[in-house]
């Protein structure tokens, strides 16, 4: 197989023989190049095949590239599982009256874990974990400058 | 010839993380073949790992240098992105080359380039290319596809955008010419 040298065509040139409508003398001057350059025809032609053959992919890299590039990922949502059982509680607690405290207690339970792992309580606990984390660093800080207050010159000496 | 694409693309360019999504969605397996198709047949030995870095590193590029933005026509894109994941394969596997020569693991280097049993299909293209030397650009093309790369009267109409009724008189005309030829020769 030939390696595609300086003379080649570069991408854009060469895809739109397959991607564009070119007029006549442009698909002429593209299959000039093509009829004695194999690697650029064989480049062509493994971009042709791979429209119909483009389907398998590991699921795996698509995940990589999506956290490469920052995107959010498709989430199912695990959470949901905890509100059915804690509605599913919470109407067995009014069927079997006999246990009503108990099956009520469970229900809140699971109600409390279904909003404990929603994206807004996770957010809150972010929040809260980076103001206490803000706090124990401002409270390592050497204490505050009182050299102004004291009367001291821009230096902090007193005078 | 493939599919329209334009208004995910234009999304794609405004940086929307759902069409980004989407994209990936529609496009990795594309990637994914071309950059394997291409390092299959220029002879390179490969790992899963290098297909997986090289089509990562397209869908980076794309996304941090907006080459999106850069395609003239959104409606197909197809052709362009597996030709710019051939060319980052066949990078990728240069610089790979490279870096194996420069930590002087010779015997690696083995590795990365190999005979993937096609001596006989080269040794038929270059019979091939000196006796179609005179003939025109596109009947070069037409029996390079037919003979070389085996592809039917249909695929080639379908690749060069031409009718097939011509294909199939050229390939018809220029076999009988090339037969005529190897018979006086002998």
């Amino acid at each position: 197989m030939d390696i595609m040298d300086i003379r080649c065509l570069d991408e854009k040139t060469l895809s739109s023989y397959l991607d564009e409508r070119l007029s006549e003398a442009e698909r002429k001057k593209i299959e000039l190049h093509i009829a004695d350059c194999n690697a650029c025809l064989d480049m062509l032609l493994v971009a042709y095949e791979s429209r119909g053959r483009s389907k398998k992919c590991p699921a795996i890299l698509k995940n990589r590239i999506k956290n490469r590039i920052g995107l959010k990922q498709a989430k199912n949502r695990p959470g949901s599982k905890w509100l059915i059982a804690a509605l599913f509680f919470f109407a067995l607690s009014f069927i079997v009256r006999h246990y009503f405290l108990q099956f009520l207690a469970i229900s809140v339970v699971l109600g409390f874990k279904w909003v404990m792992e929603g994206e807004g309580a996770k957010r809150v606990i972010m929040i809260f974990r980076g103001i206490q984390e803000k706090e124990k660093k401002v409270e390592r800080k050497s204490p505050p400058d009182v050299s102004n207050i004291a009367g001291g010159d821009r230096y902090g000496k007193p005078e | 010839m493939f599919d329209d694409s334009h208004e995910l693309i234009e999304r794609c360019v405004k940086r929307e993380e759902k069409a980004w999504a989407e994209f990936i969605r529609r496009f990795s397996g594309l990637v994914y073949y071309s950059a394997r198709e291409r390092l299959a047949r220029n002879g390179f030995r490969f790992s899963g790992e290098d297909i997986q870095d090289i089509a990562q590193n397209v869908f980076v590029e794309m996304w941090e240098k907006s080459r999106l933005s850069e395609v003239r026509d959104r409606h197909k894109i197809k052709a362009w992105l597996s030709i710019v994941s051939q060319t980052r394969a066949l990078n990728y596997m240069r610089k790979k080359k490279e870096r194996l020569l420069a930590e002087d693991e010779l015997f690696k280097v083995e590795n990365v380039v190999s005979d993937n049993g096609e001596a006989d299909r080269l040794e038929l293209a270059e019979e091939l290319e000196t006796a179609i030397e005179p003939f025109e650009p596109r009947e070069k093309i037409i029996l390079k596809l037919n003979i070389i790369h085996g592809k039917t009267h249909k695929e080639i109409s379908d690749f060069m955008n031409i009718p097939i009724n011509t294909v199939s008189t050229i390939i018809a005309r220029r076999k009988e010419f090339l037969r005529k030829a190897l018979s006086n020769s002998k």
